[in-house]
């Protein structure tokens, strides 16, 4: 695997008024790598993710991105309702261009990579939470993106169809191999996808931990595996002493 | 059961309506001019339909052309609107100004413009319609799920393609209930228009009966005009209203 950059942050800032909600953050995704950000929740790691991604600009220091093709996966999956699935998901095609024969081709073979091919013709209105999820994956991957950044995906989803997607979405970048950024407040969610975990500490987001996360094929029945159990240990260790910090900071000030 | 009684229940309404009227004219012994009887109404149709049917047919022609002209101009007007601020900024307010001027000091004017007849009877009808299309299609166009919104542009949609592809989609329902209260007002206006610039004759219009009949003192061949007014105007709405919601089904299910 190489280790160049994909996307390298230098001292970067992002201020919303007089709320600092990323403060010097520097790291980098390599290229074909799975980062995982975690943190308490409104700590501003979708800021960092819009920032990677060019969503949003850096009140200061700098932000590289080694190429443009990038696709976002949201929280929510974001189908327009009146479409069905194939042409919900050859939407990023379409709108550059692709000609109707090609993009319903692309379309449908992306569909088969999340394993929908037989609700193809559905609305989104009949799918299931998890298969709306799935669809928003595969319009990510429809347009072969170098980069996929994923804020929260699964958040809303429950606990089952939440381990079955992380499951499917390891094997799909371990097939596909594509850089992928996820942010997440799930600790074992973050482990169990990524290869290595950053910890932020609450706003302003500061990256506290690095944590490499053990090499190897992933299936969902590996989710407690021990040696994912101590990384996931080591996280949480790391975003709890952060808080503390920051509390204790808070009440010194 | 309860689709028995929702059929039944204005039947029966009625019924108790035209009852009522018949107890109190024959209680209170009310004169014919002020009051016919329901049996000298349905007598006065009886006797000779076939003006009526005529009058119908021509108010219902120049409800349905004014509604249809509002229907055109009005989603253009909105679209022109949507698309640029500044346009909407200088024109928008000269729309609402219209609005508030009352249709029976401008129909003259329509005549002077028109002439007698189907031109400035259309004109009146389309003037009281196409408000509710361009203000409930303007809303539609702007309420589009900004978070779609945020992912064409991410897609890197033209402003054309979030128009065409996101904001005509969303608007919709807004829109066809925008429709539906226009083809109530349409008949209003085309009576209102027939008041004035209408022509007696053969082809005499139901707003042409009305007047006649008053002038007459057949208030019986009166009240046949005004039934039939309102009944055209339903056939209209009842018309937009089924073709509204067949439409519909495709967007909220």
């Amino acid at each position: 695997m190489t280790h160049s950059a994909h996307i390298t942050l230098e001292r970067v800032t992002r201020r919303f008024g007089n709320v600092v909600a990323t403060e010097n953050v520097s790291l980098t995704v390599p290229v074909g790598g799975f980062t995982a950000l975690i943190g308490p929740s409104g700590c501003g790691k979708t800021t960092l993710l819009r920032l990677m991604g060019g969503l949003d600009q850096p009140t200061s220091g700098s932000v590289h991105r080694s190429d443009a093709s990038l696709a976002f996966v949201f929280q929510e999956p974001r189908l327009l309702p009146w479409r069905t699935l194939l042409d919900n998901v050859a939407l990023p095609l379409e709108l550059s261009g692709v000609s109707r024969a090609e993009r319903h081709a692309r379309a449908a073979a992306a569909i088969a990579l999340v394993r929908m091919s037989d609700a193809i013709t559905r609305t989104p209105d009949q799918l299931s939470g998890g298969m709306r999820m799935r669809a928003s994956i595969a319009r990510a991957l429809v347009s072969r993106p170098t980069l996929l950044l994923l804020d929260e995906p699964f958040a809303s989803l429950d606990e089952v169809a939440r381990h079955e997607l992380d499951g499917e979405l390891r094997e799909l970048w371990e097939r596909e191999r594509f850089t992928a950024v996820l942010i997440t407040h799930s600790v074992p969610e973050a482990v169990f996808l990524a290869e290595e975990v950053l910890v932020c500490s609450p706003q302003p987001a500061r990256i506290v931990a690095r944590i490499a996360t053990p090499p190897g094929v992933r299936t969902h029945m590996t989710w407690t595996s021990s040696a994912l159990n101590t990384a996931a240990r080591e996280a949480s260790e790391a975003m709890l002493s952060a808080i503390t910090e920051r509390a204790r900071e808070r009440a010194a000030s | 059961m309860t689709r028995v009684f929702r059929i039944c229940s204005p039947c029966i309404t009625l019924a108790v309506v035209v009852l009522l009227w018949w107890a109190g004219k024959v209680l209170f012994e009310v004169q014919d001019f002020v009051l016919p009887s329901p049996w000298s109404v349905a007598q006065a149709f009886l006797v000779d339909p076939k003006p009526f049917m005529i009058g119908c047919l021509e108010t219902g022609s120049c409800a349905a052309i004014g509604f249809l002209l509002a229907a055109l101009v009005g989603i253009l007007a909105a679209s022109i609107f949507s698309l640029s601020r500044r346009v909407e900024q200088s024109v928008y307010p000269i729309a609402l100004l219209l609005q508030m001027v009352p249709l029976i000091a401008i129909a003259p004017l329509l005549v002077v413009w028109f002439g007698y007849g189907r031109g400035a009877i259309v004109a009146s009808a389309v003037i009281v319609s196409i408000f509710p299309i361009i203000a409930n299609t303007l809303a539609g166009l702007r309420a589009a799920d900004p978070k779609l919104v945020e992912l064409f542009t991410l897609l890197r949609a033209g402003r054309i393609a979030v128009w065409w592809k996101l904001a005509i989609p969303s608007a919709v329902p807004s829109m066809l209930t925008g429709l539906r209260i226009a083809a109530g007002l349409a008949t209003i206006g085309t009576i209102a228009g027939e008041f004035i610039a209408g022509i007696a004759g053969n082809n005499a219009p139901l707003g042409i009966l009305v007047m006649t009949g008053l002038r007459n003192f057949q208030t019986d061949r009166v009240f046949v005009a005004v039934l039939l007014a309102a009944l055209v105007g339903f056939a209209l709405f009842a018309l937009v209203s089924v073709s509204s919601s067949l439409l519909l089904r495709r967007w909220c299910k």
